[in-house]
């Protein structure tokens, strides 16, 4: 086994432990703190790969940016009676775990099954590379994906400005 | 580099780190002693020399309290995501020619995104230690650092087009090869990154998040002994940071006459930086939070926009 290999199953068991104590923890705070710690396993295998900016990207936005946001939600919400829906019964239980088995199923019959010729060349995914192809071909996209984003912004604040003036 | 040199590399800039922050805060405080008219420590070792190692020690060998009503795995782990990432960043840089960890060609990325999880250990230290003084101080600290590192990323922006790279040390090349510290044509990038680095490091007159007179010590007003020393630590080393990216980015780096190394030159640049950030708190009093978020959006944001339009401009037009 190699080196890269030992590092991906070490980050890979990171991220999927994180990742369902997401779901296990009972404070949210701890719940918030291990998806801060997912998404640097993630960014990890993103460097393993040598997509270093994507890496850096995936810390920026994912633990400096969202993470902190979770945490101001949790604080500006009341969060010590929070649960998040009221117990479930037996049937919504069997029908959900069986939809999430099937989802699983099919995807890892899709992955398994599919078919990627290995690259000759490493691919080194540079800053420059990813820029020239979101200002170039991609440059509609890209800038539909800024209104969007612009518009949720606004939308946003028009919504909590009537929750203000309301109370 | 292979992976042992690495580790040694680690192990030891770590060491001399350690010994560099704890020069540091001796270094302050005669600074601000002599500003003020009175010598500084002064009695333990010539020179008070060893008073920094005296306060690390006391800070060591404390009684490690955690309150109660803490939230405690979360104040245990809050000093260390706060102190990692102010570690991790000094990998890229290039301190000589020669010497460097890593040539990575994202590096200012790197650096910056790196340093912005530092906020998350500030926000969890002082939500986690359940007192309210602690909470405003972390709160006003993560609005003071996502505020200003706006400006502070988008003042390196214009350097970044100048060079045409990301790696810290084609930048330094650049410089070497145009015969020109890029303060000069990035002055007023240089400005607004000098002002907004100062707010970023939670330093004086900026250092509101632990302001003594309303708010006993900021987010950190919990902690004592070691966990306090690693929250200090982090801030330091982080000063240290953000000085040798400066000297870097806009100071040319090792760049300097031949007779002496380019460690030499890159050390002596980085203490005038730190200079500059103890002179400023001596001198100026400390700014209102109104004020330094007004200051913050509506001045430097413009500024740092401003100067990547005109550098811009200037890149199409000289071809």
């Amino acid at each position: 086994m190699t080196g890269q290999e030992i590092m991906f199953i070490i980050l890979a068991l990171i991220a999927i432990c994180c990742a369902s104590l997401v779901i296990v923890l009972k404070r949210i705070s701890h719940r918030v703190l291990s998806m801060a710690f997912c998404s640097f396993a993630i960014a990890g295998l993103y460097f393993l790969l040598r997509a270093e900016f994507l890496g850096i990207i995936q810390i920026m936005v994912y633990v400096g940016g969202l993470t902190v946001l979770f945490v101001f939600a949790v604080m500006m919400t009341d969060h010590r009676t929070t649960t998040f829906v009221p117990e479930r019964s037996k049937v919504f239980k069997f029908v959900s775990f069986i939809g999430v088995g099937s989802l699983l199923s099919i995807m890892l019959i899709g992955i398994l099954g599919m078919d990627l010729p290995a690259g000759t060349e490493p691919f080194i995914g540079t800053a420059e590379a990813i820029g020239l192809e979101l200002y170039g071909n991609y440059v509609i996209a890209f800038l539909g994906v800024g209104i969007l984003l612009l518009a949720a912004l606004i939308g946003a604040i028009v919504i909590a400005r009537k929750e203000a003036d309301e109370q | 580099m292979e992976l042992m040199p690495m580790v040694l590399y680690a192990g030891v800039l770590l060491q001399l780190i350690l010994a560099g922050v704890a020069a540091a805060i001796l270094f302050e405080r005669k600074v601000i002693g002599y500003m003020q008219l009175r010598t500084g420590p002064n009695r333990h070792g010539p020179w008070g020399i060893l008073q920094t190692v005296a306060d690390v020690l006391k800070l060591l060998i404390k009684e490690d309290i955690i309150p109660h009503a803490a939230d405690r795995k979360v104040f245990v782990l809050a000093p260390i995501i706060a102190f990692v990432p102010s570690f991790a960043i000094l990998a890229t840089v290039s301190w000589s020619e020669n010497l460097y960890a890593a040539d990575l060609n994202i590096g200012v990325l790197y650096f910056i995104g790196l340093s912005s999880v530092t906020t998350l250990g500030v926000l969890m230290g002082g939500w986690s230690s359940n007192n309210k003084y602690a909470l405003l101080g972390s709160m006003r600290g993560v609005a003071q650092m996502i505020s200003y590192e706006i400006p502070l990323v988008l003042s390196i922006v214009g350097v970044v087009i100048l060079v045409g790279s990301l790696n810290l040390r084609d930048i330094v090349f650049f410089q070497e090869s145009i015969g020109l510290w890029l303060f000069i044509p990035q002055f007023l990038g240089f400005v607004v990154y000098m002002i907004s680095a100062i707010a970023e490091l939670n330093r004086s007159p900026f250092d509101l998040p632990e302001a003594e007179s309303e708010l006993v010590s900021g987010y950190h007003t919990e902690y004592s002994g070691f966990r306090m020393a690693f929250f200090m630590l982090a801030e330091y080393v982080y000063a240290i940071a953000i000085s040798a990216l400066a000297t870097t980015i806009f100071f040319g780096g090792w760049l300097g006459p031949d007779f002496l190394p380019g460690e030499f030159w890159f050390l002596l640049k980085m203490c005038f930086f730190m200079f500059v950030w103890f002179w400023l708190r001596a001198t100026l009093p400390r700014a209102r939070v109104d004020h330094l978020m007004n200051f913050g959006w509506k001045v430097l944001i413009p500024l740092a926009l401003l100067n990547i339009v005109i550098t811009s401009i200037i890149k199409v037009w000289m071809g």
